[in-house]
C-alpha cells in the first residue's frame, strides 16, 4: 500500500471551464512531511490543493489517500484525515471566533451531538494556538482580517487532521504572525508528525519550513525536490520570468531578484 | 477534416531552411522557437474589419509519411517514461531526443507545415469557413545571419486542414505534449502548400471580403 496523500496523472478543471487547470500533475505527498506548492500567480496550486482537499474531482487521473481512491472514502471519514483551509473563505456573518473554530470538531462529532469534553479541550487548544483564547466571543466580522485568518486555521487546526492543506496560509498576516504560524506549522510536524500542504508566494519562507518543494507552470509539475534541488536560478528563469541569485547557505535561503530574465526553456 | 487541396512541394531552399532553423533551434536555443518558425497567417474573413484575420502561429513539420506514425509513438514513448519526473525533466529530454531530428528535409513531409490551436479560436473558425490562406515567415535577425544565411522573408500560400483526430493529429499533438504539456480541445492545422493568386498578401481581393 501506498501511504500518503497521492495525485497520479491528474487532470482537473473549475465548474464551468472548459479548459484543465492542472495538466496531467503528478505529486506524492509523503507522511510526516511539509510540502511548498509553489509558482506564478494562476499556476495551479490552489487547484491542486482543492483537488487533494476533494472540492473538486479528477476528470483524468486519480488522487489516493494512504492507496485509496479519495472518491470512495465518505466526506465525514476524509475530513477527520484530511482538512483544507482555502485562500479566501466566506466567514458566515454573526459568528463568534470560538463558534467558528468548533465547527472544526464536526467530522468527530455525530449529526445531533453536541461537544464533549474532548471536543472542547480541543477547541480551547486551537485558540490557544492561533492566540484568539482572548477573542473567542468576539464575532468574525468584528475582528481584523489577520486575525480572521487565524480563526480560519484555528477551525483547521481544532478539526485534528493528519493532513493540512492550506492555501497561502500567510496571506493577510503581519510579519510576526507570518513567523509565528509557520513556526506552529514546523512544530505541529516536528511533534505530531502532522504532514502539511501549503502554497506560498514567499520563496524564501517556503524555504525555510518546507522538506520539499512542487514546483508548479501553467496547470503542469516544473519539478518536484528538495528546497536546494528545485528553487534554483534556472527555475527562477524558467517559472517566475526572473534573473535572480539564489544563496542556500547557513540554514537560510536568500533569494536576490535582480530584475526580469528571459526563461531558459520555451513552455 | 477539411479536404480540397491539391498540395504542391515546398520550394527546396524553404525545406531545407526550415529544416536548417529547427536544428539550430535544438541546438543552440534550448527549444526556443525562431522567429523563422512563427509565420503570420492570413485568411479571409467576411464582416471582421478589413475582410482578414492575421494572426502569428508557431509551426511544425510533419514526418515524412513513411515515418510518421514510428515518430508519434516515439514521442509517446517519451512522454509516458519521463512525464512523472516533471515538465523540466521531460522537456529536457524531448529537447535531447530532437537534437538529431532535423538533420534531413528528406525525414520530412515536403508540402506542409502544422500548428496546433484552440478549437474556439478566431483563427481556427476562420480557416474552418475559408481553408484557403496565406503564411508570411519574416525574419529579420541580424544576430542568425552568419550561421543560417541571410535573413529572408517568405510567403507561403496554402490551404489549411483541420484534423481532430488521425495520424497526423496524434503527432502534432503529442510533439506539442513533450514541451507544453497536454492540449486538450485543439484542433491540428495542416497548412498544405498550394499556389494560388487570390491571396497574394497586400492584394485587394482579401479587403473586399
Amino acid at each position: 500500500m501506498t501511504l500518503g496523500l497521492r495525485a497520479d496523472r491528474l487532470c482537473a478543471r473549475h465548474a464551468g471551464s472548459d479548459f484543465d487547470a492542472l495538466r496531467d500533475v503528478t505529486v506524492r505527498v509523503e507522511p510526516h512531511e511539509i510540502l511548498a506548492l509553489v509558482g506564478p500567480n494562476g499556476s495551479g496550486k490552489s487547484t491542486l490543493l482543492s483537488a487533494l482537499g476533494r472540492e473538486i474531482r479528477a476528470r483524468e487521473g486519480v488522487v489516493s489517500l494512504d492507496g485509496v481512491d479519495i472518491r470512495s472514502i465518505s466526506r465525514r471519514a476524509y475530513a477527520r484525515r484530511v482538512a483544507r483551509l482555502p485562500q479566501s473563505p466566506e466567514t458566515p456573518e454573526g459568528l463568534t471566533v470560538e463558534a467558528l473554530v468548533g465547527y472544526g470538531r464536526n467530522p468527530h462529532k455525530g449529526p445531533l451531538a453536541s461537544q464533549s469534553s474532548r471536543d472542547r479541550e480541543a477547541v480551547a487548544r486551537a485558540l490557544d494556538q492561533v492566540e484568539l483564547s482572548g477573542h473567542r466571543s468576539r464575532p468574525l466580522d468584528q475582528i481584523s482580517g489577520g486575525e480572521r485568518r487565524r480563526a480560519w486555521l484555528g477551525m483547521v487546526l481544532c478539526q485534528e487532521p493528519d493532513i493540512m492543506l492550506l492555501d497561502e496560509p500567510t496571506v493577510a498576516l503581519d510579519l510576526r504572525h507570518q513567523w509565528e504560524l509557520l513556526e506552529l506549522l514546523v512544530r505541529l510536524n516536528e511533534e505530531r508528525g502532522m504532514t502539511v500542504v501549503l502554497s506560498l508566494h514567499d520563496l524564501e519562507q517556503a524555504a525555510s519550513v518546507a522538506h520539499r518543494m512542487v514546483v508548479l507552470v501553467r496547470g503542469r509539475v516544473y519539478e518536484v525536490g528538495s528546497i536546494d534541488s528545485a528553487l534554483t536560478p534556472e527555475m527562477l528563469l524558467d517559472v517566475f520570468r526572473v534573473d535572480a541569485a539564489v544563496d542556500h547557505t547557513n540554514d537560510f535561503t536568500q533569494v536576490h531578484v535582480r530584475g526580469p530574465g528571459d526563461p531558459l526553456r520555451a513552455f | 477534416m477539411t479536404t480540397k487541396s491539391n498540395p504542391k512541394p515546398f520550394p527546396k531552399e524553404f525545406l531545407d531552411w526550415q529544416v536548417a532553423l529547427r536544428h539550430h533551434t535544438m541546438v543552440e536555443r534550448n527549444g526556443t522557437p525562431h522567429m523563422g518558425v512563427v509565420p503570420l497567417v492570413t485568411v479571409k474573413r467576411p464582416g471582421v474589419s478589413l475582410g482578414v484575420i492575421s494572426h502569428s502561429i508557431v509551426c511544425g513539420l510533419l514526418p515524412n509519411a513513411e515515418q510518421l506514425d514510428a515518430k508519434t509513438r516515439e514521442f509517446q514513448t517519451l512522454y509516458d517514461e519521463f512525464s512523472s519526473q516533471g515538465a523540466k525533466t521531460l522537456y529536457d529530454r524531448g529537447l535531447s531526443y530532437l537534437v538529431d531530428y532535423y538533420e534531413s528535409a528528406a525525414d520530412f513531409d515536403p508540402d506542409s507545415v502544422t500548428t496546433l490551436l484552440p478549437d474556439d479560436s478566431a483563427l481556427t473558425q476562420a480557416l474552418a469557413a475559408e481553408p484557403t490562406c496565406a503564411l508570411v515567415f519574416n525574419v529579420f535577425d541580424p544576430n542568425e545571419s552568419n550561421k543560417l544565411g541571410a535573413p529572408r522573408c517568405q510567403q507561403i500560400e496554402a490551404v489549411a486542414e483541420l484534423h481532430r483526430d488521425g495520424p497526423v493529429y496524434d503527432n502534432v499533438w503529442w510533439h506539442n505534449t513533450l514541451f507544453h504539456g497536454k492540449a486538450d480541445g485543439h484542433v491540428v492545422v495542416r497548412f498544405r502548400h498550394e499556389r494560388s493568386w487570390n491571396t497574394c498578401f497586400g492584394g485587394f481581393e482579401a479587403l473586399d471580403g
